[in-house]
Parts: C-alpha cells; sequence; structure tokens
C-alpha cells in the first residue's frame, strides 16, 4: 500500500481496542467462574453436613425407641447395620455409638473398616454438634460429626473424597475451557474492535480519495448527528477552509507572477537595449531612474505577499485590545480624503457609531485602508464612495459603498477567493484597470476580517460599482 | 551638523551589501564599523560606543533580535535601527516593542536609510523643550495648537498640524514618505506615497503658496524637506 504508516496506526489501534475488549472480558469470566466455583463448594459441604446430621438424626431416633443398653441393643444394631447398608457404598458411612467418657462402645461400618481415631475428649456441659475432619490412609479424607445423646455421643462419619472429586474434576473442566474461553473472548473483542473502526477506516480512505482528487468531494454525512457525523462535518469544514487556502494561494500565485514578471521583464528589455545603445549621461539617467522605479513595484508585489502571508497566520498573541471602531474609521477616511477630493470624488463617512471591537489598530487600518482604496480607485470622477458604520447586539458592520463602475467584482468559488475584473467601461482610465487588476488590497482585507473573527463580503451593485460589507464581533 | 563625528555600527551577513551601505554611509560623515554576526557584533558593540546601531534582523549565528536583548542588558542604550527582509508588521512590531527606534525593510533607498538614521540620532538628542517650533517666518505653537507665518495664522486641520510638526522637527533634514506615514498617522504599511503626496500638496498650499519663499521642497526619490533657503543642504 502507498501508506504503510497508516495502517500501522490503524493496526496498533485494532489491537489495542482487541486488548482491552479481551482483558474485561476476561475478568468477567474469571470473575463469574470463581463466584461459581465458591458457591457449588459451599452447596456440597452444607449437603454432606446435612446428610450426616440427618442420620445422626436417626440413630438418635432409634436409639431412643431402642435404648443400647437394654434387651433391644441387638435390634439397634441390625438397624444400624441395614442403615449403613442402604447407603451409598462411596460414602463409606460409620456411626459410633460412645459413652460419656468417651469410650467406644459401638462401632459400625467404616469405623470398623478403618482405623478412625476417636475424640480426645467430649464437652461435659454445652453438648452440640461436633465437627472434626481427618485423613484416614492416603485416600480417605473423613468427616466426623459427634451428636450427644442423652447419655453418651454418636458419631457418623463419611468420607468427602467423593464430593472432592466431583469439585476438582469441575475445576479441572474450567481450566481446559479457559485457554478455549480465552481465544473465543479474544476473537469477539477483535470483531469487536474492528467493528467500531470500521467507520473511521472507511473515513480514512474516502478523505484519502478526497486529497487525491484535489479536494473536490466531500465525506458523506448521513445528517444522523452522531460522533462519526460530526467527525466528518468537521472534517469537511477542514477541507473546505483547506480548498479555500489552496484557491487563493494559487490565485495569489498568479497574481504574485503576474506582479513580478510584467516590471521585471521590462527592466531585462530596458536593460538591454541600453547594453546595445551608445553611451549617453541623458538616456542613462534616465534609464536609472525607470529601473529604479520597476524594481520599487517588484519590491512592493513582495511587500504585499509577505502581509498577506502573515495576515493568513492570524493576528499573534497579544496583539488584541479594546479598539473603537468609529475614530479609527475617521482616521482612514481622513487620510484617504484629500486624494479622493483631487480625483473629484465624494467621500461621505457615516462613522458616529459606539462599536467597539477586540483587535490590532495596525491590522484593522490596513484593512479599511486597502478597501478604501480599492473603492476609490474604481471610482471615476463625479463618483461618491460612502463608508457606514453600524451595530446590532454582537456584530459591527462597515459597509463601503462605491459608484463604480471600475470595475466588476467577481466572487471566486469560496468567499475568501476574490477576482477583479476590470468593467469595460470607457470611462476608465487603463491606469485605473492596471492597478485594480493587482488585486491584493481585498484577500489581504478578508484575512484580517478573518483574523479577527469576521469576514468581509463583496458584492456588485445593482446600479454599478460595488459593496463591501465586513463584520466583526463585538466585544 | 549634527551627522558628524556619529560613530555607527553596521551588522549585517551579505558583505557585498555591507561594503556598499558603508561606503555610502562614510561619504556623509559617519564613521561605520561593520560586523558580519552577533558574536562580532556584540564584542564591537561592548567595546566602542556608538552612536547608532545598525541591525539586521536575520543574522547567521543567532536574530538581530537577540543582539539586540543581550546589547540591553549590558547597560548599552545606543541608538537602534533595524533592516530586514522578513514580514512586515509583526516584525516591526517586535522590533519596536525591544526598544528598537526605528525599522526599515528591505530593499531600502540609501536615501531613505541616510533620512531616518538623521532622524533618530536628532530625535535621541533631544529638542530643545521649547514649546514653539520656528523656521525663517514660520512658528508653530505645541501647546496652543497654532501655526502662524509673518504673523498671518494658518489654519490647519489637526493631522496637518501633526505633519507640519514632524516635518519642523527635522527642519532641514528629508523624511520620507514612508515616515511621514508611520509617525504622523500611525500607519504601519507602506503603499500610500500618493496619498502623502496629496496631503503635502494641500498642507504647502496652505504653509507657502501666498509666501514667495517656499520653505517645503521636494526631495527628489526620497520625500520632502523643510528649510529656509539660506541654509541650503550640504
Amino acid at each position: 500500500m502507498k501508506d504503510p504508516t497508516g495502517l500501522l496506526n490503524r493496526g496498533s489501534i485494532e489491537l489495542r481496542w482487541t486488548f482491552r475488549f479481551a482483558l474485561v472480558m476476561l475478568i468477567v469470566v474469571l470473575g463469574m467462574a470463581y463466584y461459581q466455583f465458591t458457591l457449588v463448594t459451599l452447596r456440597i459441604r452444607s449437603d454432606a453436613l446435612l446428610l450426616m446430621h440427618l442420620q445422626a438424626r436417626e440413630i438418635l431416633e432409634a436409639a431412643e425407641r431402642s435404648p443400647w443398653r437394654s434387651s433391644s441393643r441387638d435390634e439397634l444394631i441390625a438397624y444400624i447395620d441395614q442403615h449403613i447398608s442402604s447407603a451409598e457404598s462411596e460414602l463409606e458411612l460409620g456411626i459410633r455409638l460412645l459413652d460419656d467418657g468417651g469410650q467406644t462402645l459401638l462401632s459400625r461400618g467404616s469405623f470398623l473398616k478403618y482405623e478412625i481415631p476417636g475424640r480426645d475428649s467430649f464437652p461435659t456441659t454445652n453438648k452440640g454438634e461436633l465437627l472434626r475432619e481427618l485423613d484416614v490412609g492416603t485416600t480417605n479424607h473423613f468427616i466426623v460429626m459427634a451428636t450427644p445423646l442423652d447419655v453418651g455421643w454418636v458419631e457418623v462419619a463419611i468420607d468427602d473424597s467423593r464430593f472432592a472429586e466431583s469439585l476438582s474434576e469441575m475445576r479441572n473442566r474450567f481450566l481446559i475451557s479457559l485457554p478455549i474461553a480465552s481465544l473465543i473472548t479474544a476473537f469477539l473483542s477483535w470483531v469487536l474492535a474492528r467493528g467500531s473502526l470500521l467507520p473511521i477506516v472507511r473515513m480514512t480512505e474516502l478523505a484519502r480519495r478526497i486529497s487525491a482528487s484535489e479536494l473536490d468531494d466531500q465525506l458523506p454525512t448521513t445528517g444522523s448527528g452522531d460522533e462519526l457525523d460530526r467527525l466528518a462535518e468537521t472534517l469537511n469544514e477542514m477541507i473546505a477552509r483547506v480548498r479555500g487556502g489552496v484557491e487563493s494561494l494559487r490565485g495569489f500565485a498568479n497574481n504574485a507572477a503576474h506582479q513580478l514578471r510584467t516590471p521585471i521583464s521590462r527592466l531585462s528589455i530596458r536593460l538591454e537595449a541600453a547594453r546595445l545603445a551608445e553611451r549617453d549621461p541623458a538616456a542613462d539617467q534616465e534609464l536609472i531612474e525607470a529601473a529604479q522605479r520597476d524594481l520599487e513595484r517588484v519590491s512592493r508585489a513582495i511587500t504585499g505577499m509577505l502581509r498577506l502571508a502573515e495576515s493568513d497566520a492570524g493576528l499573534p498573541p497579544g496583539r488584541r485590545h479594546a479598539i473603537d471602531l468609529g475614530p479609527l474609521l475617521a482616521g482612514a477616511v481622513e487620510f484617504f480624503e484629500p486624494s479622493a477630493s483631487e480625483g473629484e470624488v465624494e467621500l461621505v463617512a457615516n462613522t458616529d457609531v459606539e462599536a467597539k471591537v477586540s483587535g490590532d489598530t495596525d491590522w484593522l487600518t490596513e484593512m479599511i485602508s486597502n478597501l478604501l482604496d480599492n473603492a476609490l480607485k474604481a471610482t471615476p470622477a463625479g463618483g461618491r464612495v460612502t463608508l457606514n458604520l453600524s451595530r446590532n447586539e454582537d456584530e459591527a458592520w462597515i459597509e463601503i459603498l462605491d459608484s463604480g463602475p471600475g470595475f466588476w467584482l467577481a466572487a471566486g468559488e469560496s468567499e475568501s477567493h476574490f477576482r477583479l475584473i476590470p468593467a469595460d467601461d470607457p470611462s476608465t482610465s487603463n491606469r485605473k484597470q492596471a492597478e485594480v487588476r493587482l488585486g491584493l488590497g481585498l484577500p489581504l482585507a478578508q484575512k484580517i476580517a478573518h483574523a479577527h473573527n469576521g469576514s468581509v463580503a463583496v458584492e456588485p451593485r445593482a446600479d454599478g460599482g460595488s459593496r463591501a460589507l465586513v463584520s466583526l464581533p463585538l466585544i | 551638523m549634527t551627522k558628524d563625528g556619529i560613530s555607527l555600527l553596521y551588522v549585517e551577513d551579505d558583505p557585498e551589501a555591507c561594503e556598499f551601505v558603508r561606503t555610502a554611509l562614510e561619504s556623509h560623515g559617519f564613521q561605520v564599523d561593520v560586523a558580519h554576526d552577533t558574536v562580532s557584533g556584540l564584542a564591537l558593540a561592548s567595546d566602542r560606543e556608538y552612536g547608532l546601531l545598525l541591525l539586521d534582523v536575520l543574522l547567521p549565528d543567532g536574530s538581530g533580535f537577540d543582539l539586540l536583548r543581550q546589547i540591553r542588558s549590558i547597560g548599552i542604550e545606543s541608538a537602534v535601527i533595524f533592516l530586514t527582509a522578513q514580514g512586515e508588521v509583526n516584525h516591526r512590531v517586535e522590533g519596536l516593542d525591544l526598544g528598537a527606534d526605528d525599522y526599515l525593510s528591505k530593499p531600502f533607498a540609501m536615501a531613505e536609510l541616510l533620512a531616518r538614521i538623521r532622524a533618530v540620532v536628532r530625535r535621541r538628542l533631544g529638542h530643545p523643550s521649547d514649546d514653539v517650533l520656528r523656521l525663517a517666518d514660520l512658528e508653530l505653537d505645541i501647546q496652543s495648537h497654532k501655526v502662524t507665518r509673518g504673523g498671518c495664522h494658518i489654519d490647519l486641520t489637526p493631522k496637518e498640524f501633526s505633519l507640519l510638526q514632524y516635518l519642523l522637527e527635522n527642519a532641514g533634514s528629508a523624511v520620507s514618505r514612508s515616515m511621514i506615514t508611520e509617525r504622523v498617522w500611525g500607519i504601519g504599511f507602506g503603499g500610500y506615497d500618493n496619498i502623502i503626496d496629496v496631503h503635502m500638496a494641500r498642507l504647502r498650499s496652505k504653509v507657502d503658496r501666498s509666501f514667495p519663499v517656499k520653505l517645503i521642497r521636494t526631495i527628489r526619490g526620497i520625500g520632502y524637506t523643510l528649510e529656509a533657503p539660506s541654509d541650503a543642504p550640504s
């Protein structure tokens, strides 16, 4: 692929998300398994205890029915034997009767089969059920419950290795299934991660296509207003800004080339002609002065380019102050008034409005100067240029109207790009056309307004001439 | 004249431009030392006392702004003019904020540089604290904002008054159109020379038209000067 870095980055996000999802899922699965395991263990143990308790109770009742000291002792033994034999053999049920001193009176079942040691002593008061666990031999693990009789004790023993076996079997099964569960979890996590990244991948591909097709496309939006839609809208806005920038740069570069080439080629012709001609001090002097004028034009064009680039970067922090627009505009009008009246253009200003904006005096003065200069140059003798300041609650508007028809103005595809078209009107002198064609002032004014969070809109007026409207946010 | 004996330090990395400017300045009576980078510039500046420093902003081993900071930090308060081929307004503001006296964009005309050097030196030397500026029979009262010539009152707009005051403060020296734009109108960007010409024409019609002796003189390729015809410039 063309862009291995992009792929890697995408891959790593997918990997990270997969890992995160998998980790969360595994923690949940392990937690649930542990909870289940503990629950089952407790359950099995309480089952065993209940079983022993029931056994003890039955022996107890039987002993009460036929006291073992009496002649019915054999009857009791038979009852116990029958009881043991009816129990599951795996349980290794054993029953033992003891006197108060702990001496064995009777042993049946596992008590006969294995050597299960008795208790060291039995409490004489506070009689209650007593539990102990002990290993017998290598394979058997007995739980022994001693229950008090009115005289002596009955001990019930069961081998719990069966329960232990089923528990360990459960554990084994779980351990075997753990890697499989992990694999499934990882796969599901990857599917999840990929699924959530898919729209971004799609958007990346679209964005790449757009940059390849010179910013003419837009990312599709669904109108749902979800996160991705907002991202797409943001990207579209960005693309529009970049497109505006590229367009104005292109227009600017053409313009700059024109402005630089004209004087440079003229200069080159002059020098060439002078080199071939006979030396003549008067002609040389003339040539030098003309060359200086050409160089000055070149220098001015470069200055203009620098200003445009500078204002494109925005207003530097620390250059914002509260500025009263009224006096600033009045000052600019005062600056231009003499040259307007010399050109027999009436310059009218209505700036008596209280409007404060945040910005830089130099920049705003330059913006207004450019717009006024353009308007004056476009207006032939006998015309009129009007500057109006007005406001509402949030915005200040500076309207500059000229009576033209010095030039027509065609807005470019985006607002930030203007083209100036000299009107094909005999009343416009060649000088004016040439100057208007330079047209750096308008893009510069636009950029300065942008740097102040405002805008400049320029449109032709129905009766000729044009109208520039600057809007700036008030403070 | 004030220009005589003024010593200048010129820090500029282009040796050709350096030599040309040095020759031109010396022919106008300045003593010029040159340095080609900030290190030798700083060494020279701390070694000798200069009336004026001409600093290029872009130097091979740093910026002229940094050089000025260093020079100021060792207590040297000489006047400073920055010369630059870089961007306009922002750099100009940065330079002036650092305590430079003026700022000139390349390419510049020698006449423009000379006019600015003289204006800066004159400003540094200080004006007589007079409230009234005089030239021949022209009088300008800063306090009462009144201008008279040969005893006749001349009615000026506030800007025309500032313009005349600026010319009077630099009487005998040329001031360029861009100097007028910057100092009188406070506009830090050029390109309005023709408009300055119109303003000057208006001022001229008020100050000179009805008098036989003309005080305002146009200097070709530079701008204007205000002088009494008797003390013509050298």
